[in-house]
């Protein structure tokens, strides 16, 4: 009989649900989530892209890119290579041959993913957030931004839709003008608030921020919102977080469990 | 929708017909917590010996982050088989199967997510009436996202805590 009293407390439980839908758009960190023991494929990975772009109700994707020594590029989150993979070094220090047999180490043995290979992005509608890492770590420089630039321009022409679909996340402010030149939509990555309120009156075009949801109060996000600019929440894991992110109300998430997330917010 | 009736199939045998040969009552209940890629599940369970050391099991769970913390119903339902390879008073320990079904409906019979898993681990059991279990499993899985019909394949864990009581 305990069995008919656990199904009893199931359907309340679910009738129970009075979620309001709210106008934020879900993205899946990393694909389908960074560093969270749910995510199915490693993050960064073609896997994770497609897995996620094809939930139901995912509204996109970010990714993180690196430029390898020949201006290719690729996805990826750490600094290094040893980090996940079995490489050693940079990204920035290899060529395309190097990395292109390159797989994280987990059970799946995900390759690591060049960003002109990735097929689900070309077509559809949902939003690509490029998070560009301009620094290389086992060189301490940054990265030449004109070849950066030159790299991504050539991808975006492959794209339908790119105007309305990719969004650039930067985090060097020197960088913010040379993207903006070339068309580009360009968020900027920070907790700062100050920051922030500099670089909106230095950047009136900027379309808006990404910070960590911890970092960021909803008093910060609603200023955000009033001047005009999107706002994008991020570390975003445990249900205690998704409730504290529907609280805040921002543009969207970018969450490591994509399809809490989508419950949450769908 | 499918998990339901079967769930109700499973309620309706008379679970005191315990003068037939063939017994439907259990001799064991269980309740249990399994960790694995999707959620944490919370389940209860029945278990049947058979013959040769098989024991058959069939489980009942909700996934807590989602059921308990997010109100949307992730419901599991697993039919194991256990091998009591090493069998004394006090313990138990063999291989195990596991075949599993999962499905994530924000609103009622309206999944958009179903999970299909066949994976071979070890069950381990401690105790006399009251025996504390653990078990894993490793092996393939599939995520059907409804909608699309698309579905994908992959490797997944589960590790398993739990209780059993013997009548």
């Amino acid at each position: 009989m305990n069995y008919k009293y656990l199904l009893i407390i199931s359907l309340i439980l679910v009738s129970c649900k009075k979620k309001e839908n709210l106008p934020i758009f879900v993205i899946g960190h990393a694909g389908a989530g960074l560093e969270f023991s749910g995510s199915v494929y490693h993050g960064n990975s073609e896997e994770a892209m497609d897995y996620a772009l094809n939930m139901p109700n995912c509204d996109g994707v970010e990714m993180d890119l690196r430029m390898a020594a020949d201006g290719t590029l690729w996805l990826s989150h750490d600094q290094t290579l040893d980090i996940e993979t079995k490489a050693s070094g940079c990204v920035g220090d290899k060529l395309s041959d190097e990395l292109i047999n390159i797989q994280y180490s987990t059970l799946k043995k995900e390759k690591l993913a060049q960003l002109s290979d990735i097929e689900i992005f070309r077509e559809g509608d949902q939003k690509l957030f490029v998070d560009v890492k301009h620094f290389n770590f086992c060189q301490n420089s940054i990265q030449d931004v004109s070849l950066f630039l030159s790299s991504l321009n050539s991808w975006r022409a492959t794209i339908s839709n790119s105007n309305d679909r990719i969004q650039l996340i930067i985090s060097n402010a020197d960088w913010i003008e040379a993207f903006q030149l070339a068309g580009w939509n360009v968020l900027f990555s920070t907790d700062d608030a100050e920051l922030r309120k500099q670089l909106s009156f230095d950047y009136p075009n900027l379309k808006g921020f990404v910070c960590k949801n911890g970092e960021c109060s909803k008093n910060q996000v609603d200023e955000i919102k009033s001047a005009g600019k999107a706002i994008y929440l991020y570390e975003v894991r445990s249900p205690k977080a998704l409730k504290q992110v529907r609280e805040k109300n921002p543009t969207g998430v970018m969450s490591d469990d994509l399809q809490g997330a989508i419950v949450e917010f769908k | 929708m499918k998990i339901l009736v079967v769930l109700l199939l499973f309620l309706s045998f008379n679970l005191k017909a315990q003068d037939t040969s063939f017994s439907v009552v259990p001799k064991k209940y269980s309740i249990g917590t399994s960790f694995q890629n999707e959620d944490i599940f919370v389940s209860l369970g029945v278990l049947y010996p058979l013959k040769k050391n098989f024991t058959f099991e069939f489980r009942f769970g909700l996934g807590s982050r989602r059921t308990f913390f997010q109100q949307t119903l992730f419901s599991k339902t697993d039919l194991l088989l256990h091998y009591d390879f090493l069998k004394s008073t006090k313990w138990e320990f063999g291989p195990s199967v596991q075949f599993s079904n999962m499905s994530l409906a924000p609103r009622l019979f309206q999944p958009i997510q179903r999970y299909f898993t066949a994976e071979l681990g070890y069950y381990l059991a401690y105790g006399h009436k009251l025996k504390v279990t653990q078990s894993s499993y490793l092996g393939y899985r599939s995520t059907e996202f409804v909608p699309s019909k698309k579905r994908y394949w992959y490797t997944g864990y589960a590790f398993q805590l739990g209780l059993s009581y013997e009548l």
